[in-house]
C-alpha cells in the first residue's frame, strides 16, 4: 500500500488510529502515543481519524476534536481473561470504521475494545489491520508485566502450566484457551508494531512472526526542550521520579536507597524529588514515605502533576529516575527526560536498558537493589559526569516522525492495494482461508497475507 | 470444632428442681397419669355444663389468657394471669363462636406487674378446641359455675416451643400452688416434641447437631455430640415438620470427641462416646424440612428434645454433595437400608435434574444449538463470543438456547444471550437446570420446549476449535437419526453431539441412565465420531463415589 507517494487521481487510505482509552479521560502512556501518531497523521495532512474506547459513565467528561471519534462500552461487562467486551462494542466499533471509511485500522491496545473488535474489524472486508502493542498483556495475564505472582520476580517466558503456577485459581487448560484466542485473531492482524525491541522480541518469542513485527519509537507531541538551568551549577544534584507509584513503579527502591543516603555526608548535595500519585499501595509504603519525607531534608514528595507541567519539572531536575521492577516497554518519561536534556538512571532491564544507553545517555542500576541505585546516584552527582551523559542523550522523535515512521509500516503492507484495485473492477475474489479455518473476508488476494500466515504456522 | 455450651443447651438450671413438690424423674409417668385421669374426669364434668348458659359479666371477669399453643402430642398450654383465689384446676366452657369442653390445670406464680389479688399461671388445657389464626373473641368460662371467665387477648400469640419450655420453667421456679411435676412430665412425654425440654428435665444432659443431612424418601443422617452424666444414651429420633424419623437400630456409632474437653473438664469417659452419628429414617418430604427437633432417648425410657440449629440441615445433593454421606457413614454402601438409601437418592437426584426453568423462552426452531454455559464466568464469556461468532454464519438455519445452573452468574446471562442475539440476529432462549454438567435428564424438556426436531449439544466447559465448529454445524444441518459425536482431545467420552429429538428422546426413555455420568458421557457407543475434538477449560473431575455405588445398586445390579 502505497501511502506516502500516491500516484495523482488516486485518494490515499483513510487511516484509523484506534486506541483503547482518549486522553481526555486518561493519560495512559498508550493513548498519549496513539494520540501523537494521530497529532503526526495530520501534520503530514494524512486522511486520519482517531477513535477512542470511552466508558459510558465518562461519556460527559469526554473532549472529542476534530476527526475523533468514540466507542462506548462498560467496564463492569468487559471480560478481562480472554479480553472480550459486550457485543455492542465492536458492532460500535465497525459502524464507526464504515461510516468515516477507514482502510487502515491501528489499534493501539486491544484492552477495553476486546479481541473481538479487533477480529470483527479486520474481518471488515477492504481493510487492514495493523496491531501496536503497549506491554506484554498478550502474553501475561498479570497486568502484562511479567512479573511472578506472588514473589513478583522477573518473568522470561509464558507457559499454560507457568501461567497457572502464577494463577492457582485457574487451571492450565485456561491459558491454552487464552492463548488460543490471542492466536486466532492476531491471525487475522495484518502486522503488528512495537515501540520497543524489547516487546518486539518477547512477542515474537510468544507467537507473532518477526517478518510481521515492526519497531517504532513513541514520538513526544512536544518534543521541545525547556530551557532549564542545569541545577548542577547550583551545588546539588536534583534527581526526580515522574509517574504513578505503584507497587511496579520501584519507588521503594528510591526510599531504600534514601534511607542509606541519610547517613552519608554525602547527602548535602543531593535532592530527590517523587512526582506522582499514590495508587495500590500499601499502609507501610505510604507510613514509610510520609516517615521519610519528614525526616529526610533531601527527599521531597511533592504529589500529583499535571502532563503540562512535566517539561518544566524535569527541567529543575539533573536526573530523572526510572526504578521499575517490572519490564517496561517504552516508558514516556525516558522521552519526555531526553526532551528536556536530562539523562535518566534507570533499572537496567527490559525496555529502559533499550531506551537508555548505559553509560551514554543515563545509567543502569540493578532491579530492585536499592545500594546499586545509591552507588548509581553517586557516580551520577558529577559535574564531568553529568555533562558526558547530557551530550549522549538521543533526540526524541516528533509527532510527524512517529507519523512518518508508521507511514514507512503501513505501505510495507501489499495485501490492501491489490484488493482495493480488485473491489474497484467489481472481482469476486475468493475468500482466503487460514489454517485454523477462519474466513478472512478482506480483499485479497492476499498471498502475501496468506503466506506470512503459513509460515507463522496459523 | 468445640461446640460452645451456646451451642447446646443445659439442664443444669439449679433452680429447675427448686419446687416446693418435687418428684423423681421415675415419679413421672404416675403423675402424669393421674393428672390426665383428673383433666379427663373435669372434661366430662364440662360436657354436662354445655347447656348452660355464658354471659361474661365485668364482675366476674377472672383474668387473662396471654398465649396458647398446641404441642405435638395434642395438649394445649397457656400462659396468662387468673385472679388468686380461684384455684388451679377445673372443668371449663369455652366459647370461641361455639362451645367446648374442657378442663385445665394450672401451676400459680407471683409476677411483678400484677395487682395482689392475682397471680400468674401456666398449664394445660384438654379439650377438642384449637385455637386458629382467625380465632377473634375466646372466653372460658370456669366451672362448675360457670361465672369465673378467663378472657384471651386478641390477637391470641402463640408460644413458641422454646418460649412454652422457658416460661414453664420459670413458672416452676417460682409456683406457690398446682401439679408442677404433672404438668412437667406431660411436657417431657415422649409423643411430645417440644424442643429444649432438657431444660427442664431435671439432670444434666447437653446436646448439639453439627449437621443433619435429609433425604426425602428416606430419612437422614444425624450427625452431633451429646454429654449425659447421669443417664446412658440409648437411641435417637428425629422429629421434621410433622414427620417423626426413627434411629435406625445397630445404625447409631458413637466416637470420642476430645474436642469438648474444654468444656467438660472431668468427664473423660463421656467424651470417649460423645459424638454420634445415626440414621433415621421414616416418611419424609422435602416439605417436611422444617423446625427439626433431635429426641435423645436414655436406657431409662425417658427422653429429652433438643432444638436443631436450622443451618445444621442440609439436603443430600442439594446443600452438600453427596459424597458428603461417605463423610459420616463411610460404610453405608454395605448396611441393609443402602438398597432404599439409594433408591430414595436416585429418584430425588433425577427429580431434581429434571427440572427446567425457562429464564428466557426460546423462539421455535427445527434446528437448536444448546450449550451448556461453564461456570466460570470467564470460561461463559469465552462459550458465548464463540457460540455467537460460528452460529451467526449458519444464518437462520438453527436457533441458540444457553442451558446454565446455579453454578453460574444469573446476572451475567441475559449478558451472554445478548451478545449471541447481537451476533446472530436470533433470539437465544436461556434456561435454568439443576446440573448443567448432568444434562441428559433435562434435554428432553429443553428440546421440547424449543420445538428442536434436530440438535447439537455441548458439555459444560467445551470449547470448539474452527474445525471442530465447521463438522458439529455440517452434522446440524445433515439428515438422519444417527448420532453423531465430537470428543474430547484426549479421547474418552463426548464432549458434543448431533441428534434428532426424535431418536433422543426414544434413546432416553429405554435407558436407565447412571447418576454417575457427566457431560454426555452415556450415549450410546453407536455414534459416528465428527472430525476434530473438543477442549475444556477444567479438568473432568470424576464422579461422585456415592452415586457410583447407587448406579451399582440402582443400574447396574449386584
Amino acid at each position: 500500500m502505497n501511502i506516502q507517494n500516491q500516484t495523482s487521481g488516486s485518494a490515499p487510505p483513510k487511516i484509523a488510529v484506534i486506541s483503547h482509552a482518549h486522553p481526555s479521560i486518561s493519560k495512559g502512556g498508550a493513548e498519549i502515543a496513539a494520540a501523537t501518531l494521530f497529532r503526526g497523521l495530520q501534520e503530514l495532512k494524512v486522511p486520519a481519524v482517531f477513535i477512542a474506547a470511552v466508558p459510558w459513565a465518562k461519556r460527559g467528561h469526554l473532549k472529542l476534536g476534530a476527526g475523533e471519534h468514540a466507542v462506548f462500552y462498560d467496564p463492569e461487562r468487559y471480560e478481562h481473561f480472554y479480553h472480550l467486551a459486550s457485543a455492542d462494542v465492536p458492532i460500535q466499533l465497525s459502524r464507526v470504521i464504515e461510516q468515516t471509511g477507514a482502510q487502515v485500522l491501528n489499534f493501539h491496545h486491544f484492552l477495553n475494545l476486546g479481541l473481538n473488535s479487533v477480529r470483527a474489524a479486520s474481518a471488515l472486508p477492504g481493510r487492514c489491520t495493523v496491531m501496536t502493542l503497549h506491554e506484554l498483556l498478550s502474553i501475561c495475564h498479570h497486568h502484562g508485566q511479567m512479573l511472578k505472582r506472588p514473589g513478583l520476580s522477573l518473568c522470561n517466558a509464558a507457559s499454560a502450566s507457568s501461567c497457572a503456577t502464577c494463577f492457582p485459581e485457574f487451571e492450565w487448560r485456561r491459558f491454552e484457551l487464552r492463548y488460543d484466542l490471542f492466536r486466532d485473531v492476531y491471525a487475522g492482524i495484518d502486522t503488528f508494531v512495537s515501540p520497543s525491541v524489547f516487546l518486539s522480541d518477547r512477542t515474537v518469542a510468544w507467537g507473532v512472526p518477526r517478518e510481521r513485527m515492526h519497531v517504532v519509537e513513541n514520538g513526544l507531541a512536544n518534543a521541545t526542550p525547556e530551557q532549564c538551568t542545569p541545577s548542577a551549577e547550583r551545588r546539588k544534584f536534583v534527581f526526580g521520579y515522574f509517574g504513578q507509584i505503584n507497587p511496579f513503579k520501584g519507588v521503594e527502591v528510591i526510599l531504600r536507597a534514601a534511607e542509606r543516603l541519610g547517613s552519608m555526608v554525602e547527602a548535602e548535595k543531593f535532592e530527590i524529588r517523587l512526582h506522582g500519585n499514590l495508587i495500590g499501595q500499601t499502609d507501610i509504603f505510604r507510613e514509610k514515605l510520609e516517615r521519610l519525607s519528614n525526616t529526610l531534608p533531601f527527599l521531597k514528595f511533592l504529589g500529583p502533576y499535571e502532563n503540562e507541567q512535566v517539561s518544566e519539572l524535569m527541567g529543575r531536575c539533573d536526573y530523572v529516575v526510572v526504578p521499575s521492577i517490572w519490564w517496561e516497554n517504552s516508558p514516556v518519561v525516558i522521552q519526555e527526560a531526553y526532551a528536556v536534556g536530562r539523562p535518566v538512571i534507570c533499572t537496567g532491564i527490559g525496555g529502559m536498558a533499550e531506551k537508555v544507553r548505559d553509560g551514554v545517555s543515563g545509567l543502569h542500576f540493578e532491579r530492585g537493589d536499592a545500594e546499586s541505585l545509591l552507588q548509581a546516584m553517586l557516580r551520577a552527582a558529577d559535574v564531568t559526569t553529568h555533562a558526558r551523559l547530557q551530550a549522549g542523550l538521543p533526540r526524541p522523535i516528533s509527532a510527524a516522525d512517529m507519523a512518518r515512521e508508521y507511514l514507512k509500516v503501513f505501505d510495507r503492507i501489499d495485501v490492501l492495494s491489490p484488493g482495493l484495485e480488485a473491489e474497484a473492477v467489481g472481482l469476486n475474489v475468493p475468500k482466503p482461508i487460514t489454517q485454523t479455518g477462519a474466513p478472512k473476508q478482506q480483499n485479497v488476494p492476499g498471498e502475501q497475507a496468506a503466506k506470512i500466515r503459513k509460515k507463522a504456522g496459523y | 470444632m468445640i461446640a460452645s455450651h451456646q451451642s447446646g443447651f443445659t439442664a443444669q438450671n439449679p433452680h429447675v428442681n427448686a419446687g416446693a413438690d418435687t418428684a423423681s424423674p421415675e415419679d413421672r409417668p404416675a403423675a402424669n397419669a393421674a393428672l390426665l385421669r383428673t383433666l379427663s374426669d373435669l372434661q366430662d364434668q364440662a360436657k354436662e355444663l354445655l347447656g348452660e348458659p355464658l354471659r361474661p359479666q365485668s364482675d366476674n371477669f377472672a383474668g387473662y389468657i396471654e398465649a396458647v399453643t398446641v404441642d405435638s402430642a395434642g395438649h394445649i398450654w397457656v400462659a396468662g394471669w387468673i385472679r388468686r383465689s380461684l384455684g388451679c384446676q377445673f372443668s371449663v366452657v369455652i366459647a370461641d363462636r361455639q362451645k367446648y369442653a374442657g378442663a385445665m390445670s394450672v401451676i400459680c406464680y407471683d409476677r411483678a406487674d400484677l395487682a395482689p389479688g392475682d397471680q400468674a399461671m401456666f398449664g394445660i388445657i384438654c379439650t377438642d378446641w384449637r385455637p386458629s389464626s382467625d380465632t377473634d373473641e375466646v372466653f372460658l368460662f370456669l366451672g362448675p359455675e360457670l361465672k369465673p371467665f378467663l378472657r384471651a387477648v386478641r390477637p391470641l400469640p402463640k408460644l413458641g416451643g422454646e418460649l412454652l419450655t422457658e416460661r414453664f420453667a420459670e413458672a416452676r421456679l417460682n409456683h406457690t400452688q398446682g401439679q408442677a411435676d404433672a404438668l412437667q412430665a406431660l411436657l417431657l412425654d415422649a409423643q411430645n416434641w417440644l424442643p429444649k425440654t432438657a431444660q427442664i428435665a431435671g439432670f444434666t444432659v447437653e446436646a448439639a447437631v453439627e449437621e443433619l443431612l435429609v433425604l426425602p424418601g428416606f430419612g437422614s443422617l444425624v450427625q452431633g455430640w451429646v454429654v449425659s452424666p447421669a443417664k446412658p444414651v440409648a437411641q435417637f429420633s428425629l422429629r421434621l415438620g410433622q414427620r417423626v424419623l426413627r434411629g435406625v437400630p445397630g445404625s447409631l456409632s458413637l466416637r470420642p470427641r476430645p474436642d469438648l474437653a474444654t468444656a467438660y473438664p472431668r468427664t473423660p469417659r463421656l467424651l470417649e462416646r460423645a459424638g454420634f452419628t445415626v440414621v433415621t429414617r421414616g416418611v419424609l418430604y422435602s416439605e417436611d424440612i422444617t423446625h427439626p427437633v433431635l429426641k435423645v432417648h436414655f436406657e431409662d425410657g425417658t427422653s429429652v428434645n433438643v432444638s436443631i440449629d436450622a443451618n445444621a440441615v442440609r439436603r443430600i445433593g442439594h446443600a452438600v454433595p453427596v459424597d458428603d454421606v461417605l463423610r459420616l457413614y463411610p460404610g453405608i454402601a454395605a448396611e441393609e437400608f443402602f438398597e432404599d438409601f439409594a433408591n430414595a437418592l436416585r429418584a430425588d437426584t433425577i427429580k431434581r435434574l429434571r427440572s427446567v426453568v425457562m429464564v428466557k423462552s426460546p423462539e421455535q426452531n427445527q434446528r437448536y444449538v444448546i450449550v451448556a454455559v461453564p461456570s466460570h464466568s470467564s470460561d461463559a464469556y469465552l462459550l458465548a463470543d464463540g457460540v455467537a461468532r460460528h452460529v451467526s454464519s449458519e444464518g437462520e438455519a438453527c436457533s441458540v438456547m444457553l442451558m446454565a445452573d446455579q453454578s453460574c452468574d444469573r446476572g451475567q446471562l441475559p449478558v451472554l444471550a445478548d451478545a449471541i442475539e447481537a451476533q446472530t440476529g436470533r433470539r437465544c432462549g436461556v434456561c435454568l437446570v439443576e446440573q448443567a454438567d448432568k444434562p441428559l435428564w433435562a434435554l428432553p424438556a429443553v428440546l421440547a420446549a424449543t420445538g428442536a426436531e434436530r440438535f447439537l449439544f455441548m458439555a459444560k466447559d467445551v470449547f470448539l476449535d474452527q474445525l471442530s465448529w465447521r463438522a458439529v454445524l455440517t452434522g446440524l444441518k445433515a439428515e438422519g437419526d444417527a448420532l453423531l459425536s465430537l470428543r474430547y482431545r484426549d479421547g474418552g467420552t463426548p464432549a458434543a453431539f448431533v441428534w434428532t429429538k426424535k431418536a433422543f428422546d426414544a434413546w432416553s426413555h429405554t435407558t436407565k441412565h447412571p447418576l454417575g455420568i457427566r457431560h454426555c458421557a452415556g450415549l450410546t457407543d453407536k455414534a459416528i465420531s465428527l472430525p476434530g475434538y473438543a477442549r475444556t477449560a477444567v479438568a473432568l473431575l470424576p464422579s461422585n463415589r456415592l452415586f457410583e455405588n447407587v448406579d451399582q445398586q440402582s443400574v447396574f445390579g449386584p
